[in-house]
């Protein structure tokens, strides 16, 4: 019954606007396979909100490509709303958003526990919550991104590996700001790791908060302090840049190495570790985890679960690039996430 | 208290250069790895953008006023320039336009501080924060830049080194501050600065166009930023605009005040400032060197801006009954 | 009358250009920028940012209000006395660290908590004053570097106790309540600060400390001379913006609970924004919490729906710099040029034809014919007075007279040689009348209607009267109260001449040539005041005739004499027995032969008639010419005319030479004398009136009847 009144409505609709010649033809022909028709209705005037911490670097950039793209391919809205860092302004954008109901809120998430309120807040409004890469403590609808507390574990390894044998031994570890999920885990995984390594000893332990010049002030810091460090652990593309670029100014490229973790933009990452400015790169695929975000709206929008009823993860697989298996595909551009590629 | 400190005014930067000497001898002694050409030239290296930059502080501190906008113009000037070349303009022209979008900042500051009246302190503390935003919402857009290509001789700038041994940075602060010293030294306009940061009235008084020289002030200063952002971009092949909401402009200061130039405009010179930054640069290497922290450095460097306000402040006294109404 | 002139007629009535100036000098005019400048904003947002006014909106921005109206309040004490705190960021992330360390890693009651942070922001709040007030270090720098220093000192703290301090694994439902709750829909956050606001507005404007703050803010150096503990009173505004601060700080780490490194970051520069908007000064004097308030408003909401309109990152920084720009250098120059527009803007000349001025030219055969009858009149007190703009006798023969230092000074008969002060009133002594007491009634002006009893008592009668409904500025009170006579049954009427200038500008009245002036009436039966007639040209001179219903007044910029009926079958009704003097009439009295004398204070001149015509003249006048430099009407010579209650000229007395008596406002007849005042005059002019009868005085005939000895 339900189906024939949406049919002959639809039917309807597609006639009014072929009348008037605003929709193809196709459109009005296609005939239904039994769920096409429920597939594309369940996506008109759905409202995404999207928090991200930043629009203004590689990670944001890419995930908001694929949205985009998907927004326009299946005709929801998608609304960005940018803190730019501040976390009082995404708190309010937050709570703008929560009060205006959309029907799915993304977020990501600077600080452990400033959201957690607010997530539990949203759900309670009965919106469904993806939490972006950040994850917070409370479990949402679904979380994709870094399974932070492996990246720690493997860029402690591969910096072991730099400074095995010959080397002294002593590594600084960068880290974002303390509270960061990612370095809350990161350097959690790097210490546990570490300890399997008894002739790696962590020299530094700073927080260079995301933040290139920071990094780069800490950097030449430390490598004034330690004439023989063997390597920076870092946990971010962005902001071990710095790192590296202190290592350059002082002209130890070669010698102290920088080990970090990135989501694979050509730029911040594979240029990077083609010119040597990187010696190993735990790549935390941007372009997949984009994707899957995608696919996960696009999932929630048709099934439209209860808010927190089966929150499920995709923890996105690590991959390792050093400039001996960097190719010409191991990073992706803004561009070709836009693209579909 | 007072007279004690006054007996020593006279010699502020030979004070500051005699503590400079003891530190340097203390650290050579003390200190193993400090004494070595190469930590000394790096030493240099590490404060000569801060240098630059001070140089154009200078010049504004002298003629009573003072630019925080520095490191924004700095920042988004270069950083619009390379964001236009890594989008496929010839350098040359995009370094053009950097170059006059810095002008018109420091044009329109100076406009602002003679013409509108608003404080030097307040309206480019405001400019500081609306250039950051124009920065960020037209001119770069995104965090950091990264000039992967090989920029040749403009390259050499930054991480050149003259004869092998100094770094360029080194070499342009020295050019810099001496063509500074010959413009505030033997210039019409360099006199004019002095008289409008020793007495503005008078100078109005004495039929020196005070506004369109405050205009130059922030003009030249803007100019100098660029010219700092260019040689910083070069050396570490990154535009980092989060710099524009860092704390680097009161190092600046720090610099200035410390060499010994008062705040209170008309006097020092750019002797001062070369003093200033061989001081904090012996400073920073020091403490590095002894294995301070970071975060502690920071506080370090804190504390002694405020000792040196408060003895800028012993030697040149506020007076309840001549200080000005709504100075802050 | 030419069309041109009929227009313009009609223009200047319609048209209240007065106004203007009226609204300009208002106390409110600062903070009508502001409020009008939130009116914009939410139009602006409400139109294109629906569901902006909902209510869940609003009470999100409510809860962020009402943690920055804390910090901006207390900027708001600090910019008052005229010093400025850019700490406020810092010391806001340290205060909120603080308090999530004591509840979430040290599990402490809020009744230790709220305390502890509250000190810790004052400590901060404490280094600050210590350096800035007693140490004389500018205020900018100073807590810029404190600024720095603490902000290091965070992020030391952070790296090593930040996890510990974002997560408790108890949840304390009080510390949650802080920042969650509501009161009436209202966040308690905004209900504390409301209460908190409405206490420091008590504080700046009922309370010594708060005049203390507007001193030091205003003239720093004044404040010091007249003994204010100067910098005890800027050190405690800075310990006041750390307590509040760190008040605003404890809503927040309820709120969000974020130990994160950009807490409060750039905090100070929307707060200075805030304040700035609002109207309060840079550099002191100017301030209150209501222009707090509104700015912080504009300032929530802008950022607010910046954020909500998702505009691309930097916007809402471009924007904010921009606004605070913009809010700062027209507060710069509405403070340098607010008393220079309003002087210019207030005066505001209207139209005003004026009927054909007689001939006064000897032998022209005018009844203004001048002669020289006052060329050798006696002379009183001279060089000893100073503006006796209006002389009386008593039944003794005593004369009275008022003068510029505010005393009624009492010559003594019968030679007039000794006087005394008979009393201080203080303001400037125009118009006298004796009632029928004998007790000597006084129009002062600047100050009211005032008698002096026979015991030389100074008694007000009034100064003040109903306040008219559409008047802008508030007329209820007297400015120049000028002149008066007593109606037979004890009503005392008196003129103020104009409710827009003071007596010390009442030139400028001139200029604008408008109805400014009124009459009132005083009653002694019920002490009420009310006024009787409105929209008057410089009234003035009241004279009762003696039918007891009416009396006759002078309207000096319109150069004519009304008679008013206050009483009888004719009550309420005005004409005007002369319509066209030869110049500006000022005092009018009785003569002994029941005529009237009356004194042209200045005679009229072709040009200011013309000029009266031109008020677009007078105007660009005003705009374009010093003070100095303006036209005005002349008053330097004047002559006395004797009139009879038709309006028919009897008798003009000048003094043609000028040396003895130029320039009169009053005149008195006792027993066959004139005696002549004047407003510019050092003395009091003695004039023997031919045939006239020696008897008679003013006092013994108008009161005769009813004196009781």
């Amino acid at each position: 019954m339900e189906f024939g009144k949406l049919k002959t409505s639809l039917a309807l609709a597609t006639l009014l606007c072929g009348a008037v010649g605003v929709q193809s033809p196709a459109f009005a022909e296609r005939p239904d396979d039994g769920l096409y028709d429920l597939y594309e209705a369940a996506f008109e005037g759905k409202r995404v909100a999207f928090v991200p911490i930043s629009a203004g670097y590689d990670l944001t950039q890419g995930w908001i490509a694929a949205l985009e793209r998907d927004a326009e391919r299946l005709g929801y809205e998608l609304q960005i709303r940018d803190p730019n860092w501040n976390i009082d302004a995404g708190a309010q954008a937050l709570e703008q958003f929560i009060a205006e109901e959309p029907d799915i809120l993304i977020f990501q998430n600077n600080d452990m526990h400033a959201y957690t309120k607010l997530v539990q807040r949203a759900m309670r409004a009965g919106i469904n919550v993806i939490q972006m890469n950040l994850k917070t403590p409370v479990n949402s609808d679904a979380f994709i991104g870094g399974d932070w507390y492996k990246v720690g574990a493997d860029v402690a390894k591969e910096g072991a590996r730099m400074c095995g044998e010959g080397t002294s031994g002593k590594v600084a570890v960068l880290q974002g700001p303390v509270t960061s999920p990612p370095s809350l885990l990161g350097v959690a995984g790097i210490e546990d790791t570490l300890k399997d390594y008894p002739n790696i000893t962590i020299v530094a332990n700073q927080a260079a908060d995301w933040d290139a010049s920071k990094a780069h002030s800490i950097a030449s810091t430390i490598i004034k302090q330690h004439g023989d460090l063997c390597a920076f652990i870092g946990l971010w593309d962005n902001q071990d840049i710095g790192a590296a670029a202190a290592v350059r100014e002082a002209g130890l490229q070669g010698k102290i190495k920088v080990v970090t973790e990135g989501g694979g933009n050509q730029k911040s990452g594979c240029d990077n570790i083609s010119n040597g400015m990187f010696a190993s790169y735990v790549k935390v695929d941007t372009r997949d985890q984009a994707k899957q975000l995608a696919s996960v709206v696009e999932t929630l929008l048709q099934t439209d679960p209860e808010p927190g009823s089966a929150p499920f993860g995709l923890y996105t697989a690590n991959t390792l690039l050093t400039p001996e298996t960097v190719t010409a595909t191991s990073c992706w551009t803004v561009d070709q996430i836009q693209a579909g590629n | 208290m007072q007279q004690v400190l006054r007996g020593v005014s006279l010699n502020q930067e030979q004070m500051v250069l005699a503590i400079s000497a003891v530190l340097f001898v203390l650290f050579s002694v003390a200190l193993e790895s400090f004494f070595q050409v190469s930590n000394l030239l790096s030493l240099l290296q590490n404060v000569s953008i801060l240098g630059i930059l001070a140089i154009g502080m200078s010049v504004v501190i002298i003629g009573r006023g003072i630019d925080l906008t520095m490191v924004a113009v700095m920042v988004f000037s270069v950083g619009w320039s390379f964001s236009m070349y890594l989008d496929g303009m010839a350098i040359g022209p995009a370094l053009a336009l950097g170059l006059l979008l810095a002008l018109a900042i420091g044009a329109v500051n100076g406009i602002l501080i003679a013409y509108v009246e608003i404080p030097a302190i307040f309206a480019t503390l405001a400019m500081a924060t609306a250039i950051s935003g124009l920065g960020r919402f037209a001119l770069v857009d995104t965090d950091t830049l990264f000039i992967t290509q090989d920029l040749g001789l403009l390259g050499q700038i930054g991480s050149g080194r003259l004869g092998a041994v100094v770094p360029m940075p080194v070499v342009l602060f020295l050019v810099l501050a001496c063509l500074a010293y010959v413009g505030l030294r033997f210039t019409r306009y360099g006199a004019f600065v002095y008289a409008i940061g020793d007495n503005y009235m008078a100078a109005r008084n004495n039929g020196i166009a005070n506004r369109p020289m405050t205009v130059l002030m922030y003009t030249v200063s803007a100019a100098i930023a660029f010219a700092a952002g260019l040689i910083m971009t070069t050396t570490v092949s990154t535009v980092n605009t989060k710099l524009a909401n860092s704390t680097m402009v009161y190092d600046i200061i720090l610099v200035v005040v410390i060499g010994g130039i008062g705040l209170s405009g008309g006097k020092g010179s750019i002797r001062n400032v070369l003093s200033g930054t061989i001081l904090i640069g012996l400073l920073l290497n020091g403490m590095t060197i002894m294995n301070i922290s970071y975060s502690v450095q920071s506080i370090i460097k804190a504390v002694i801006l405020l000792a040196a306000i408060i003895v800028d402040s012993m030697l040149n006294p506020r007076d309840e009954q001549t200080s000005q109404q709504g100075d802050i | 009358m030419s069309a041109s002139e009929a227009f313009m007629r009609w223009r200047y009535r319609l048209i209240p250009d007065h106004v203007v100036g009226e609204i300009l000098s208002k106390n409110w005019i600062d903070n009508a920028i502001p409020i009008i400048f939130l009116g914009v904003a939410v139009a602006i947002f409400s139109t294109i940012l629906p569901g902006v006014m909902t209510t869940g909106s609003l009470a999100i921005l409510a809860r962020v209000l009402g943690e920055y109206l804390f910090i901006a309040m207390g900027m708001t004490l600090v910019l008052k006395a005229g010093g400025i705190d850019l700490s406020v960021g810092s010391n806001f992330a340290l205060c909120n660290f603080g308090a999530l360390y004591l509840v979430n890693a040290l599990g402490l009651p809020l009744i230790v908590v709220i305390p502890a942070v509250l000190f810790l922001g004052g400590l901060v709040g404490a280094v600050n004053g210590f350096l800035v007030g007693y140490l004389r270090l500018r205020a900018f720098l100073t807590t810029l570097v404190t600024l720095i220093l603490v902000r290091a000192i965070v992020e030391l703290l952070s790296l090593k106790y930040s996890v510990a301090a974002s997560y408790s694994t108890t949840p304390v439902p009080q510390w949650d309540f802080l920042g969650a709750a509501d009161i009436l829909g209202v966040p308690f956050s905004l209900v504390v600060a409301g209460v908190v606001a409405v206490a420091t507005h008590i504080l700046m404007t009922r309370m010594r400390f708060g005049w203390h703050l507007s001193a030091v803010g205003g003239s720093r150096r004044s404040a010091f001379n007249i003994g204010l503990p100067v910098k005890r009173i800027v050190a405690q505004t800075y310990i006041f913006s750390g307590v509040f601060t760190a008040a605003g700080a404890l809503f927040y780490a309820s709120r969000l609970g974020s130990t994160s490194g950009t807490v409060g970051v750039g905090l100070e520069i929307i707060i200075l924004t805030a304040a700035v908007l609002g109207g309060n000064s840079l550099g002191g004097g100017r301030g209150s919490v209501a222009k707090t308030v509104i700015g912080t408003m504009i300032v929530v909401l802008v950022s607010n729906a910046l954020i909500r309109m998702g505009l691309r990152t930097g916007a809402s920084e471009l924007v904010l710099g921009s606004i605070m720009l913009g809010a700062v250098a027209i507060d710069v120059k509405w403070m340098k040029n607010r008393l220079k527009v309003l002087n210019k803007a207030y005066v505001s000349p209207t139209f005003l034809s004026l009927p054909p001025n007689p001939e006064t030219r000897e032998g022209s055969g005018s009844v203004y014919e001048v002669n020289n009858k006052l060329g050798d009149v006696g002379v009183i007190g001279k060089g000893e007075l100073d503006g006796p703009e209006d002389v009386i006798l008593d039944e003794d023969d005593n004369l009275y007279c008022g003068s510029r230092h505010g005393d009624v000074v009492r010559f003594f008969a019968p030679d007039y040689t000794r006087h005394e002060v008979y009393a201080h009133i203080g303001g400037h002594p125009l118009g006298m009348a004796f009632n029928s007491d004998q007790e000597l009634v006084v129009c002062v002006g600047g100050m009211g209607l005032y008698k002096i009893t026979r015991d030389r008592e100074v008694v007000k009668l009034s100064d003040e009267t109903n306040r008219s409904l559409l008047s802008v500025i508030d007329d209820s009170r007297m400015r120049i109260a000028d002149d008066l006579d007593i109606a037979p049954d004890g009503r005392i009427f008196f003129s103020e001449a104009t409710i827009r200038y003071n007596t010390s500008e009442w030139m400028l009245d001139a200029i604008e040539a408008r109805g400014n002036g009124r009459l009132i009436c005083y009653d002694p039966r019920d002490g009420s005041s009310r006024t009787v007639l409105s929209n008057l040209k410089f009234p003035n001179g009241i004279c009762m005739t003696d039918d007891g219903e009416s009396f006759l007044f002078a309207q000096t910029w319109d150069c004519s004499i009304t008679r008013y009926w206050y009483d009888g079958p004719k009550k309420g009704r005005r004409e005007k027995i002369i319509p066209d003097l030869p110049g500006y009439p000022d005092n009018i009295n009785r003569a002994s032969d029941g005529h009237f004398w009356c004194g042209l204070v200045g005679m009229r001149s072709p040009t200011f008639d013309l000029a009266l015509r031109m008020p677009q003249y007078r105007k660009r006048m005003v705009y374009r010419v010093a003070a100095d430099e303006w036209m005005y009407p002349n008053m330097n010579f004047g002559c006395l005319i004797k009139f009879d209650i038709d309006g028919n000229i009897l008798e003009v007395l000048w003094d043609r030479e000028g040396a003895k008596h130029p320039s009169l406002t009053s005149i008195r007849e006792h027993k066959g004398k004139l005696y002549l005042g004047g407003l510019f005059n050092d003395r009091i002019g003695v004039y023997d009136i031919p045939g006239a009868d020696p008897t008679w005085t003013g006092i013994k005939h108008y009161w005769g009847g009813k004196k009781d000895g």
